[in-house]
């Protein structure tokens, strides 16, 4: 009798997930602000997204709260940005088994860069992967490809406004290459906080030189920073940049040695709050790129 | 003397070198001097508790006024003297012994400054706060630390007299007119004060490193209070500046590096110490 009673409740617990009503919006649960908006381009009047992490909160600190793991579970479908920016994730997932659900678009798009952390050397992957427009491309993919799994019904309005947001992804790409190209090669040097911006600088053709590694949280010592200094007065480079979500601190002390320019502030862990001039991904791109040129260009 | 140089002298042709050697010296004065009080009155820990309180003090100020030097510091203060004042009221008004209050409160602010900046966009970051950033002191840290040093020190020669009968004899000290419970509140407060100015550099952990380790390196070579205050105060200039080259050479974080320095020179003279060493406590056991 047991085994059948077991059945009979797994079997009502399968209905209830799968059977909620047709016409309600899939609900997606994201662990970056990017992929917020990703999804709600995406899903358009079909989902109903709920972004765990706020926007100018720094997701190398972040934490879900108990309401946040309720929301987690509860999803029809989880995005996170993957790549290990979210070390909790694995232990939610543990607890309430709806790994099927989780997407860590990070683990899978198709340029992932791996960083030599200084004290160990052994290679980290970098978990900043949506500061490559390709791999935005693809993230837009891999959304619509898991909302349409979801609800195959909606298929064409899904592939339609991905198209759309695609459009909008390859036309910054095309305007953020004709912007580059006004820096001669040995003007681009890129030193900031932490280590965010690597995959923007593989697009480029940048040399990035962090304070900081890969998280906001990694300690700095004497030797790096010393380093930091010769290499900003060897190469004569003429702007460094802070971020919005990282201690400002070194920074300020290498211009003030230096006499580097504050090149201004960029946004490296995600989008920034409403009213920041950076609060979508299109107007976040453009703002990094923009004082990454200005601040650098002859 | 070439090698020499570079070993000794080259590091400091960095300003972010001359900075924060300049304001772990500063606080050193300070903080050994504070750390022998807070040694010999027991208060060791209680300075630990009351370096995670500052917390939610530090990340309220931050969402209020921004990223000022000034801002943080009163956060800090507040923060840290509700801690210290309120487990005072406790411990008077209560059944709660002192020791009890501060746990529980410590505790109860700390868990508040992890709510806050786990919820809200603050640039306080928890490794900052607990292991701060020796190497990006700025001007108005700098400023800062040479105040609360000034401050400390001062403190401590206009009322030598009272914090040594206070700390040795306390009873006596009321006995004889003393406000003890003036001199505890100060002391507690121009705790909070160093630990308020090195949580901008080094980070309370680590700053408390700095207070403690040179003050009890101290207390096992000498008798006199007046002797062991000024070795503390040399084993923590000493231990900064080692701690920074070190950190400058073998590319260790600095702040745990300075802390690394300190607590050797507390393990030598631990083992070592001629009369309160272990080493000889052991062969005075093995002989009897």
């Amino acid at each position: 009798m047991r085994p059948t009673r077991a059945l009979m409740v797994l079997a009502a617990a399968c209905a209830a997930a799968a059977g909620r009503a047709p016409g309600a919006p899939i609900r997606v649960v994201t662990l970056s602000t990017v992929l917020t908006e990703v999804a709600r381009e995406v899903g358009g009047t079909e989902v109903s997204v709920s972004g765990l992490v706020q926007p100018g909160v720094d997701p190398h600190e972040f934490n879900p709260s108990p309401a946040d793991v309720r929301k987690l579970v509860d999803a029809d479908l989880v995005l996170a940005s993957g790549l290990r920016l979210e070390p909790y994730l694995d232990r939610v997932v543990a607890s309430s088994a709806s790994a099927g659900l989780v997407v860590a678009v990070g683990d899978r798009v198709p340029l992932v860069l791996s960083v030599a952390e200084a004290p160990s050397g052994a290679a980290e992957k970098d978990p900043h992967w949506w500061h490559s427009i390709g791999n935005m491309i693809f993230a837009t993919e891999l959304v619509r490809s898991e909302l349409t799994r979801l609800r195959p019904a909606s298929a064409e309005a899904f592939a339609a406004n991905a198209g759309r947001y695609r459009q909008r992804l390859e036309a910054l790409g095309s305007w953020a290459s004709r912007e580059v190209a006004r820096l001669p090669a040995g003007r681009r040097f890129l030193v900031t906080s932490h280590d965010a911006f690597g995959y923007l600088a593989h697009d480029y053709g940048f040399t990035v030189r962090p304070v900081g590694g890969l998280s906001t949280e990694s300690e700095v010592d004497a030797r790096r920073l010393s380093q930091l200094v010769d290499f900003v007065r060897a190469e004569r480079v003429r702007a460094v940049f802070v971020e919005s979500s990282a201690s400002p601190k070194f920074i300020e002390n290498l211009l003030q040695e230096t006499g580097a320019r504050l090149g201004g502030t960029l946004y490296a862990d995600g989008l920034g709050p409403a009213g920041s001039g950076a609060e979508d991904y299109v107007s976040m791109y453009r703002h990094n790129l923009s004082a990454i040129v200005g601040a650098l260009a002859p | 003397m070439s090698a020499l140089h570079d070993i000794l002298l080259a590091p400091f042709s960095y300003e972010f070198m001359r900075r924060g050697v300049l304001s772990a010296f500063l606080l050193g004065i300070s903080g050994g001097l504070l750390g022998c009080v807070l040694i010999l009155r027991r208060l060791a820990l209680m300075g630990d508790a009351l370096s995670h309180s500052l917390l939610p003090g530090v990340a309220a100020a931050w969402l209020l006024f921004g990223t000022s030097t000034a801002a943080l510091f009163f956060g800090g203060l507040a923060a840290g003297l509700l801690t210290a004042l309120g487990s005072a009221l406790l411990s008077r008004l209560t059944r709660v012994k002192e020791d009890a209050a501060f746990g529980s409160l410590f505790i109860l602010f700390f868990a508040a400054g992890v709510a806050l900046i786990s919820k809200l966009p603050t640039r306080v970051n928890l490794a900052d706060f607990l292991f701060g950033n020796i190497l990006g002191v700025s001007d108005s840290d700098l400023r800062l630390a040479a105040v609360v040093s000034g401050v400390t020190v001062a403190a401590f020669v206009i009322f030598y007299r009272s914090i040594l009968l206070e700390t040795f004899d306390p009873v006596f000290h009321r006995a004889t007119g003393g406000r003890g419970g003036l001199v505890h509140m100060g002391f507690l407060t121009l705790t909070v004060l160093n630990l308020v100015a090195a949580m901008q550099t080094m980070g309370v952990v680590l700053a408390l490193g700095l207070f403690l380790l040179p003050a009890v390196s101290a207390y096992l070579w000498c008798d006199r209070f007046i002797t062991m205050l000024l070795m503390s105060v040399g084993v923590g200039l000493l231990g900064s500046l080692v701690g920074i080259l070190v950190s400058f050479h073998a590319g260790i974080a600095s702040g745990a590096a300075v802390v690394l320095c300190l607590g050797a020179v507390f393990v030598a003279s631990a083992l070592f110490s001629p009369r309160y060493g272990a080493i000889r406590a052991l062969r005075a056991g093995g002989k009897g």
